[in-house]
């Protein structure tokens, strides 16, 4: 079977791979590209631990074709911080001890940047219901939740 | 027994050590490493819950182009040998079986063959390639049928260890063992009130998010290294010297960060695969497990039948109980009910009582530790038939609780005398709380339960080195199974009594660069740390 050329961009770098044509995007991007950050938790998209973000929204990439990813735009999580500064999120998680095993954090954290991407000031419960796809096993949600919305206050405090 | 003290550390919330790499998607778990030249396994699994293997035909899979090994369970050697495990004793025999089947499955998902090739998907394919002819019998799925006199049985050998004399024939009942003190009829003709109640529960599935994986190599030495998510890196290594015929000493683990255990990451299930596989094929394998896999064919929780017998006197006191436990170990015995039986009225002083506890085999995964495992069932039965005997005293169930409480010097049902356990305090406090009085809203109830478990650290060592600035480096056996470093490093800064100490090497600490450590000790720590 023949391999299908992609290109696309990926945390804003032009990226190329081969894959086959019933290969999932999760796959290219762990085993072709070697970002393992983004984490196979199920495969059949109910755990949100392979959380990406593709042109603007989020989506898990276990149910994303690897070949669907041309001329897109692709965020994962080692997209998120800049240079040597944490993206906000990650700072909050820290100092909040939203993640325990760590696991299904990457997805969390990729998923809460598209909640405050599209929505800079979200509730309480319309955080709980955009995170509703990302499961966690160990620590709970509650601090998750809180790491979240006060990211979303210190954005805002500091774009004042 | 401890000395309560001021901690300056210990009891802090520091940014955890790993937490940078964990936020950042850089931490390595185990799907996420790629040795070079690696190839990758797929294993074949039943289709059929308890099955004769009447020939097992790999040809067609070998014959694959990209398919470098194939292996059955006739390439893993008979083994006798059982293992000290922290909570548990395991025999290996059982868990070697339980990987890869012989001449019987026993559980729908029972590995049957894996195979090795250059690709997932030709390996996946090829493995289906794999013609397994079975004799389908009839599964045995719930205890009320394991152990009717006319039950299918799983294994023709099997004897009930602590069988009453005379017992004799096949059974499904692994063992059975009674707990007792005092008269217990006698405590029942004093009781003003008696409940008595049945409870049943499921299997459930310990559920981390991460699925089993690992990479191993093993060479034409005969030495092996594995790559692999795991709360006990030393059982696995000794568990896998053993079912594949290797020196312990010649297989190094190497744990990767964890994503999640919860009991469940202790037995070793890809691991020995992975290694023959690797042996002949002369290259490293990587498996790693779908969440369907890990659902047919990893270690849930036993499931459960429970009867309970409480009786009390009108002023509240507990003056009898008689429990049968019934626990379902899976295909294989083994299931927790011993520690069931050893913790179910371990909260309360009850001067008669009287508990059996049957070990039973069934067409299911064998059964792995989770979460105090045993304790949660005994503790639903015995903590919903303690409020039926509060509410036909109509007392606070707090109140009664406290009246029975275990108190330290008191002996425990299963013989020593408790240390400073501390259920009166914590009943006293709870029944302080303003949650406990709060009026309800709409939907909302409250309730109240005990839970009980040993702490128990086991075997566990640590090595802590001076760096020249004063700091300090803490090395261990244990996986970090969700805070262990820093909970590791606390402790260290306490009693060094230094602010920095970093155990940083501790997740990624070889078999072959630390001392044995029990899995318990890693939760055991945690929990000394972060009070």
């Amino acid at each position: 079977m023949a391999r299908l050329h992609i290109e696309t961009t990926i945390n804003g770098e032009p990226a190329e791979f081969l894959c086959d044509p019933h290969e999932t995007l999760l796959s290219a991007l762990r085993n072709g590209l070697g970002l393992t950050g983004t984490k196979e938790g199920c495969s059949t998209g109910d755990c949100g631990a392979c959380s990406v973000i593709v042109d603007g929204r989020l989506v898990p990439a276990c149910l994303v074709l690897a070949p669907e990813a041309q001329g897109r735009t692709i965020t994962t999580i080692e997209g998120l911080s800049s240079g040597d500064a944490l993206h906000p999120l990650q700072q909050k998680f820290l100092e909040h001890a939203a993640l325990q095993c760590g696991v299904c954090t990457p997805g969390f954290i990729v998923a809460a940047a598209a909640l405050l991407d599209a929505k800079p000031n979200p509730t309480e419960e319309e955080t709980r219901f955009w995170l509703a796809g990302n499961l966690c096993r160990c620590t709970g949600y509650d601090k998750i939740i809180r790491a979240v919305l006060d990211t979303a206050a210190h954005i805002r405090e500091s774009a004042v | 027994m401890s000395i309560p003290r001021e901690f300056k550390y210990v009891g802090t919330r520091p940014i955890r050590h790993d937490g940078v790499d964990k936020v950042t998607g850089r931490a390595s778990y185990g799907a996420d490493a790629a040795w070079p030249g690696m190839l990758h396994g797929a294993v074949l699994r039943s289709p059929h819950a308890h099955a004769r293997i009447v020939s097992i035909d790999t040809s067609a899979a070998e014959r694959t182009p990209g398919v470098r090994a194939v292996v059955t369970g006739s390439d893993f050697p008979e083994t006798t040998a059982a293992l000290a495990l922290g909570e548990a004793a395991i025999d290996l025999r059982d868990i070697s079986e339980s990987m890869i089947a012989r001449t019987k499955v026993l559980y729908h998902g029972h590995a049957v063959a894996a195979v090795a090739a250059t690709t997932f998907d030709i390996a996946k394919e090829a493995a289906e390639k794999i013609k397994v002819v079975y004799e389908p019998l009839e599964p045995v799925t719930d205890i009320d049928r394991a152990i009717a006199p006319d039950a299918p049985i799983l294994h023709p050998t099997l004897k009930t260890k602590g069988a009453p004399e005379g017992a004799t024939g096949p059974t499904n009942v692994a063992s059975r063992l009674e707990l007792k003190r005092g008269d217990v009829d006698a405590g029942f003709a004093e009781a003003d009130v008696i409940v008595e109640r049945e409870f049943r529960t499921a299997m459930v599935h310990q559920g981390y998010i991460e699925p089993h994986a690992c990479i191993a190599r093993c060479g034409e030495d005969g030495r092996a290294v594995v790559w692999c998510t795991t709360q006990g890196p030393f059982v696995v290594r000794d568990a896998s010297a053993a079912i594949v015929g290797l020196d312990p000493a010649h297989v190094k683990v190497i744990p990767s960060e964890i994503g999640g255990g919860f009991g469940g990451k202790i037995v070793v299930y890809l691991e020995p695969l992975a290694i023959v596989l690797s042996r002949k094929a002369q290259r490293p394998v990587k498996m790693v497990m779908s969440r369907d896999e890990v659902f047919r064919a990893t270690g849930p929780t036993s499931g459960s039948k429970i009867r309970v017998k409480l009786g009390a006197r009108r002023d509240g006191r507990l003056v009898a109980a008689r429990a049968s436990l019934w626990y379902e170990a899976g295909a294989y015995r083994g299931s927790p009910v011993g520690a069931g039986a050893m913790c179910a009225i371990a909260a309360y002083k009850i001067p008669n009582f009287f508990i059996e506890a049957y070990d039973v085999v069934v067409n299911k995964p064998k059964v792995a530790a989770y979460r105090a495992p045993g304790s949660p069932m005994a503790a639903f039965a015995v903590e919903s038939a303690v409020d039926d005997i509060a509410r036909e005293l109509k007392v606070d169930p707090i109140d009664l609780r406290l009246k029975n409480a275990n108190r330290e010097g008191d002996q425990a049902p299963y013989g020593p005398k408790y240390g400073p356990i501390g259920l009166e305090p914590l009943l006293e406090t709870a029944r302080r709380h303003p949650h406990w009085t709060a009026p309800l809203g709409p939907n909302q109830g409250r309730g109240f339960a005990v839970g009980f478990w040993f702490n128990a650290g086991m075997n566990s060592s640590a090595t802590v080195t001076l760096n020249a600035d004063g700091s300090a480096a803490v090395v261990t056996g244990n996986p970090d199974i969700g805070g262990t470093r820093v909970a590791q490093a606390l402790m260290v800064a306490e009693e060094l009594a230094i602010r920095s100490s970093a155990s940083d090497q501790a997740s990624a600490t070889p078999t072959a660069a630390a001392s044995p450590t029990s899995p318990a000790a890693a939760a055991s720590a945690m929990r000394r740390a972060w009070p």
